[in-house]
């Protein structure tokens, strides 16, 4: 079977899968710092609006 | 090695902490404040502290050993690491257990299952459960670290386990877990900085990442024999691949990846972490520090460990005879000696602030769930420190005792804690989180079930230990004497706390405290 990186399928899943879950928890720690504070304010913007 | 040097930025670390220990004598004024950091720790302290708690020196050297033996198939638990350690035990254990310690104003794991199924007999005999299995577990670490620095670096080992202890014991008891979770940060970033330092340098020495896997990938049995290895693990195909399905080496690794891998989610040293928080957003953001903490540390370590094979061969080294030996042998033989201190002391961070966590949570266990708890009940915030200062300063004591002259059960206690909490306390702490009717005969019969099954698998049929504690397993089929506790342990414990809160259904008093543990749920 062939190399990807110099390891077997298996082994870069893992390796790969180790990165990946480091991306998902920044990208959960941004998501909820910025982007769903973002629409967090936006709704309580509406909301002063409307009244 | 200049001991001189070594002593005197080993003086320089034992004044810093020290100072942070007096910083924590000063801030520490009532029982949340020296069990909980006050609940007012910001997100990369706790991901710090969870981190460096987790990551033990055994983790880095042992498990890099590891991956040297076994190869990258090891990165499966770099992964769970991750994923499960980070990712799941922080999103669907770190949050409801902050809750549900601040309703039930509990301040420890034991404490937080006690006051959930109003039962200081449950809190009790989990403090002494956690306790008594911690200390071994600790002085596992002492006896790991010093025989390391003895062997590697020629310091002796009475001299590392004295100076190790009092330097942890002094900003320990003084300072309380503020102390405690400030040096963590400290060690944390000596920690990173010793692992990515370490991991570029190998790379860089066989010429990237591509050239130097191909490298490991083209190591043949013989060629890793002709280095040293006595033999090649039974199932090993490359440095590179996974081992041939349910051969001994895959089993060794399907149990290693599991136990350490699943086993963190009922930590109660890490679960400590989550009830320190000042509030949801800390523990949130901590996610993403720790994500990459663990990552700068676990995937670094197990990347490296199957690298160490090809730099050795390439500069005529031999195999020292043990895993454990592999990293320091490469890094004291192939590195300036500058960066021999900063893995000196890299190493070092990691078994300090594993090694003082577990103290802290040890003497917690003893101060606060046996005797406060247990034995007198409620009693001032004064009276409440005073106690497990003087239970977490006995703890330190009796682990000092113990590595002095340490009894061969000891040393394969490592092996041992991961898988022992897991199975006692995994089921009844998740179903508590998640299950409003678990109860009191349901959380005992967890408890109890997967303790005395961990035990008696680890005694009677697990090869490693049962052959340290009664000869040899009673099984000799391969495919179960390697096979972790934890794959039937767990289960069991989460089917036996189902069944026996279906049958033996709560009363009022736990309905009514179920409800305020769930108040802010």
């Amino acid at each position: 079977m062939g190399l990807i990186l110099g390891m077997d399928i298996y082994v870069f899943i893992a390796w790969i899968g180790t990165i990946i879950s480091a991306i998902l928890c920044i990208l959960y720690g941004v998501y909820h710092e910025f982007y769903k504070k973002k629409i967090k304010n936006k709704t309580s913007k509406d909301k002063l609006k409307k009244n | 090695m200049d001991v001189v040097f070594f002593a005197f930025f080993m003086t320089i670390f034992a004044l810093v902490f020290g100072f942070l220990g007096y910083l924590g004598f000063r801030k520490t004024k009532t029982k949340e404040d020296y069990f909980i950091a006050g609940r007012s720790m910001g997100p990369f302290v706790i991901a710090f502290s969870y981190g460096a708690t987790f990551i033990s020196a055994v983790a880095l050297i042992g498990f890099s050993g590891i991956a040297s033996i076994y190869g990258y198939s090891i990165l499966w638990l770099a992964f769970l690491n991750i994923f499960v350690g980070i990712l799941i035990a922080f999103i669907f254990y770190g949050f409801r257990t902050r809750k549900i310690g601040i309703s039930l104003n509990a301040l420890t794991l034991p404490e937080i299952l006690g006051n959930r199924f109003n039962s200081t007999r449950i809190q009790g005999v989990s403090g002494i459960i956690i306790a008594v299995f911690m200390i071994a577990y600790t002085t596992a670490v002492f006896l790991a670290i010093a025989s390391l620095f003895q062997v590697t670096f020629g310091i002796p080992y009475l001299i590392c386990v004295v100076i190790f202890t009092i330097v942890v014991g002094i900003y320990l008891v003084v300072g309380g877990l503020y102390a405690v979770m400030w040096t963590h940060a400290i060690q944390g970033i000596l920690m990173v900085v010793g692992m990515i330092i370490l991991t570029i340098w190998i790379y860089v020495m066989l010429g990237g990442v591509i050239p130097a896997h191909e490298a490991a990938a083209a190591l043949t049995p013989n060629e890793l024999i002709d280095m040293g290895w006595t033999s090649v693990p039974q199932g090993f195909t490359t440095l590179t691949s996974l081992p041939e399905t349910f051969s001994p080496a895959f089993m060794i690794m399907l149990t290693l990846i599991f136990g350490v891998g699943i086993g963190v989610l009922a930590q109660p040293q890490l679960i400590t972490r989550y009830l320190t928080a000042r509030n949801e957003k800390a523990l949130r953001l901590a996610i993403p520090y720790g994500g990459i903490f663990i990552l700068l540390m676990t995937f670094t370590a197990f990347s490296i460990g199957p690298l160490c094979n090809v730099l050795m061969i390439q500069n005529g080294l031999t195999f020292p005879g043990s895993p454990d030996k592999v990293l320091p042998l490469v890094v004291s033989k192939l590195f300036p000696e500058w960066f021999v201190f900063i893995f000196l002391f890299a190493i070092l961070s990691a078994a300090m602030s594993t090694a003082s966590a577990l103290f802290h949570t040890a003497g917690a266990s003893i101060g606060r769930d046996v005797c406060e708890k247990g034995l007198m009940k409620d009693c001032s915030h004064d009276k409440s420190i005073k106690i497990t200062r003087i239970a977490t300063l006995g703890i330190v004591i009796a682990t000092l005792i113990i590595s002095l002259n340490p009894p061969d059960v000891v040393a394969i206690m490592t092996s041992f804690f991961f898988g022992l909490m897991a199975c006692t306390f995994l089921g009844p702490y998740t179903l508590m989180l998640y299950w409003k009717k678990t109860s009191r005969s349901g959380a005992w019969a967890g408890i109890l079930g997967g303790f005395l099954f961990t035990m008696l698998w680890y005694i009677l049929i697990y090869a490693k230990t049962s052959s340290q504690i009664i000869g040899s397993s009673l099984v000799s089929d391969y495919t179960i004497n390697l096979l972790d506790p934890l794959f039937i342990g767990v289960p069991l414990s989460f089917i036996l706390t189902i069944i026996f809160s279906i049958l033996i259904k709560q009363d009022k008093k736990e309905i009514s405290t179920m409800k305020k543990a769930f108040e802010n749920i």
